[in-house]
């Protein structure tokens, strides 16, 4: 494990898939583990060249309570410019070695998103963390920011 | 000839400009706090919004964006997870299978599958607990 100053470099450890799960498409793509409130985990694409984070409209209905709901907002998407409302939602990032981490994401979501489709953007979420990634052996590892 | 008090003092009659000061509403700052975040420009929304909040710092959408685009504060906790090696196998495997639908796979073992994530979700929730839940995955159609 990396030290900085006498500091892991990073706190757990997750598998991730490189391609959409039972999906072969072209290109590889990243999904992590990450689990919504105190739901069951999903997967998530990690999209650190997406400004912002999209959630599942789906998932977000389930989670209830644990959803804050804050502005209205319209993102452009790959699927065209959609109306939503941003929401933070508390996201936990599972670890099957070392620990766990856990933060109020900031996540867009929007009725006309299709199912089944989680991003993980950059601003409100990624960028308030510690990531990187072992593509040989499909490790994701996060931790906390300085 | 005099024309008001923008003329006072003017030998010529000629109004002088008047400076009037702006104001930019709450409503105002809101809409533009809009547009950078559509636009993705992060930074320039983030110090939008302490400007706006310096003038409102009660007002609520304000205090909501400022929420909403604030990095989060991250810390240590939550549920230990296992491997999910063996999930991901199960997928590449049999996935297919269920385009179109939620599956909740642990280990080697599907447990239930469903095109509706809360019905699926209702379903398990019946099921007795197992050390680990399972990874519930959308299966892409396309």
């Amino acid at each position: 494990m990396l030290r900085l100053p006498g500091e892991p470099f990073t706190q757990g450890r997750s598998k991730f898939s490189d391609h959409s799960p039972g999906f072969r498409e072209l290109t590889a793509k990243v999904y992590i583990q990450v689990q919504f409130g105190l739901d069951r985990p999903l997967l998530a694409q990690l999209d650190t060249g997406a400004a912002w984070s999209v959630l599942d409209p789906t998932v977000a209905r389930r989670l209830g309570s644990s959803v804050e709901w804050l502005n209205p907002a319209v993102m452009g998407t790959r699927l065209g410019t959609m109306s939503g409302r941003l929401a933070q939602v508390p996201v936990t990032f599972p670890a099957d070695e070392g620990e766990p981490l856990t933060m109020l994401g900031t996540f867009f979501v929007s009725e006309h998103w299709p199912t089944g489709l989680t991003f993980l953007g950059y601003s409100g979420l990624l960028d308030a963390m510690r990531f990187a990634l072992d593509p040989q052996a499909n490790n994701f590892y996060f931790g906390l920011p300085w | 000839m005099y024309h008001g008090p923008a003329t006072e003092g003017s030998e010529d009659g000629m109004a002088e400009p008047m400076k009037v000061p702006y104001e930019e509403t709450a409503e105002e700052y809101k809409a533009r706090i809009a547009d950078l975040f559509e636009q993705e420009r992060v930074p320039g929304a983030r110090r939008l919004i302490d400007e706006a909040l310096q003038r409102y710092p009660d007002d609520p959408g304000l205090r909501a964006w400022k929420k909403a685009l604030a990095p989060p504060e991250v810390r240590i906790g939550g549920a230990r997870d296992k491997d999910r090696t063996p999930e991901f196998h199960w997928l590449d495997a049999h996935g297919f299978q269920y385009k179109g639908q939620w599956v909740a796979v642990l280990g080697d073992r599907l447990l239930g599958h469903s095109p509706d994530y809360g019905k699926l979700n209702a379903y398990l929730d019946e099921l007795p607990a197992e050390e680990f839940p399972p990874l519930v995955v959308y299966i892409q159609d396309r």
